[in-house]
């Protein structure tokens, strides 16, 4: 009709394009609501599949995960059209993956409720194995996406009960949970529970997760998926850092508690480490450690710390005058002795070291070398060598004018041989102390640089 | 070169081998330090008093080792010998013509290898 009763194509046209963009809103609609549609369809297809079928699940799921995401990619070009539609299937789709997990896990959650879990006697069953068959097969592409350790889900529905145990017992009112004890009992309570843990999951999960990931070229390397006692610990170990994040906090103004505290996080990632052979899939460089995301955000407040400790130690040690005598027992007989000031000042660097070695960022490495050992160095190497310069004036006829008789007399005979032997033997063990020193720090930051290089 | 200097460079170069310069710093500045109080502890006893050698040779074999107590020993009878002691060695004041610790402890050198 329009296009009849117009003079020319041109007015046709131009009257053709009401009706048309209407028919286009139309289309537009019509596909939207299609797209709405097929949106539930994949989501009660789905749901149909469990908990019998989770792989079957999966086909649905994959698609609508697709789907947000190809839309999400498409909104650019668009300037952003669809914004609602774009965000419904994202949600749809993130709601279904937990509403998946959630059948399945409440599955799994019930069998072992029905087997009494947790208990060292239960005997699973084949119910047992069915299920966490089911959960890998539900977690599949998770886990071949993962870039980072991931918890395998049967895994995190069997540390259930203890991630509860944990926050009952150092995260309520408990005395277990005061700050003052640091991590004296939930470090201990994390490696008991899982050394208690630690037959039973070989014996009895470790099978299943090894028959599962069999072939799998891109998983069965990992241990986080074959090594159950991995997969327990990557399960529990979110609370417990949880918990650690809490408690920095309440002791950072302490400076003997944040010493002590991230004294004991480094021993308990040895620990996990070197008990467990913990690794967190990486076999390369191991395990980063609790202390490596603590340190990131601390670091500067515990080297501050330390260097406190160490620089009032080291006053200590020079400031009282009967270090500075030869310890003629430091050696045997034959052999250059020590002063009394350079044994503590050498047990001071040594144990600094042992502060540090177990930390594995080279730069957080060379802070403690650089601040506080360099800087006592620097320090004792002037006061040892003060005396030197003083020998050198008192001798030249010059300077020595600047001396009374006291001073000179001092640094003549007996006593003045006393005070350079001193020096002599602090420099000798010092020099020692580097030998000794270089080999053992050097090698070892070189060698975590070229790691962190990589 | 001190450890403050190596504190500056060495803060620039984390990250590089270098890391190893703290430790060669480190070895070298002691082991100069040593050996410049060697160098006075020799001096020392070359003027030293007759009458307080025998004191300072004892105390000299506690604290030191064999090796550096027998070296100082020999360069301090070498010096005395050579050139009367105090006037090659610069001291002021020495007690050149005295009797040396070379000849105070003569035949005694190889006593405690």
């Amino acid at each position: 009709m329009a296009v009849t009763s117009s003079d020319s194509a041109e007015q046709a046209t131009q009257r053709m394009k009401g009706p048309m963009e209407k028919l286009r809103k139309v289309e537009l609609a019509r596909s939207y609501v299609e797209l709405v549609k097929d949106v539930g369809e994949l989501q009660k297809s789905a749901r149909d599949h469990l908990p019998a079928d989770p792989k079957g699940a999966l086909v649905p799921y994959t698609r609508l995960k697709e789907l947000a995401m190809l839309l999400a990619e498409l909104q650019d070009p668009t300037e952003g059209a669809a914004v609602h539609l774009v965000s419904h299937v994202q949600r749809s789709a993130d709601q279904l993956w937990l509403e998946m997990r959630k059948i399945m896990t409440d599955e799994f959650e019930a069998v072992l409720q029905k087997s009494n879990w947790p208990s060292t006697e239960v005997d699973p069953t084949k119910e047992w194995d069915d299920c966490l068959g089911k959960l890998l097969d539900l977690q599949g592409p998770e886990l071949t996406d993962a870039r980072s350790p991931i918890i395998l889900l049967p895994m995190e529905v069997l540390a259930k009960t203890f991630v509860q145990q944990f926050r009952y017992h150092f995260f309520s009112d408990k005395p277990t949970n005061s700050p003052q004890q640091l991590g004296d009992y939930f470090f201990e309570w994390f490696i008991g529970t899982v050394g208690k843990w630690e037959d039973f999951l070989r014996e009895n999960i470790g099978p299943v997760l090894a028959s599962h990931f069999r072939g799998n070229v891109l998983l069965a390397g990992t241990s986080l998926f074959i090594d159950p006692v991995a997969a327990f610990i990557t399960a529990l170990l979110p609370v417990l850092k949880e918990k650690v994040d809490s408690l920095l906090p309440q002791i950072c103004k302490e400076p003997q508690n944040l010493s002590k505290f991230i004294d004991q996080l480094l021993t308990f990632d040895q620990k996990i480490r070197e008990r467990f052979l913990y690794d967190a899939g990486n076999p390369e460089y191991g395990w980063k450690g609790l202390t490596w995301d603590v340190l990131d955000i601390w670091f500067d407040k515990w080297l501050a710390v330390e260097k406190d400790f160490a620089w009032k130690r080291y006053k200590e040690i020079i400031d009282n005058p009967d270090t500075r005598l030869i310890d003629f027992e430091s050696a045997d007989a034959g052999k250059t002795k020590a002063t009394f000031a350079s044994l503590q000042i050498k047990d001071l660097i040594i144990n600094i070291t042992k502060q540090y070695k177990r930390v594995r960022r080279f730069r957080y490495k060379m802070s403690f070398l650089i601040d506080i050992q360099a800087t006592i160095l620097d320090d004792y190497m002037k006061d040892l060598e003060d005396p030197l310069f003083t020998f050198d004036q008192i001798y030249n006829p010059v300077t020595r004018m600047g001396y009374n008789k006291d001073s000179i007399e001092k640094s003549r005979g007996i006593n003045g041989l006393d005070r350079l032997c001193r020096i002599y033997c602090s420099a000798e063990h010092l020099t020692t102390l580097c030998k000794e020193w270089s080999n053992d720090a050097v090698s070892t930051t070189i060698t975590l640089f070229s790691h962190q290089l990589t | 070169m001190t450890f403050a200097t190596v504190k500056d460079a060495t803060s620039q170069s984390v990250g590089t081998e270098e890391v190893g310069s703290v430790f060669d710093v480190a070895l070298e500045t002691f082991a100069r330090l040593s050996k410049r109080a060697e160098d006075w502890i020799l001096r020392q006893m070359t003027n030293i008093p007759l009458a307080q050698q025998g004191e300072a040779g004892d105390f000299l074999e506690k604290a030191l080792s064999t090796r550096s107590f027998k070296s100082i020993k020999r360069r301090v009878v070498e010096a005395k010998f050579k050139d009367s002691g105090a006037e090659i060695l610069g001291v002021i004041g020495g007690d050149a013509d005295e009797d040396s610790w070379g000849i105070y402890e003569d035949g005694d050198d190889n006593a405690d290898e």
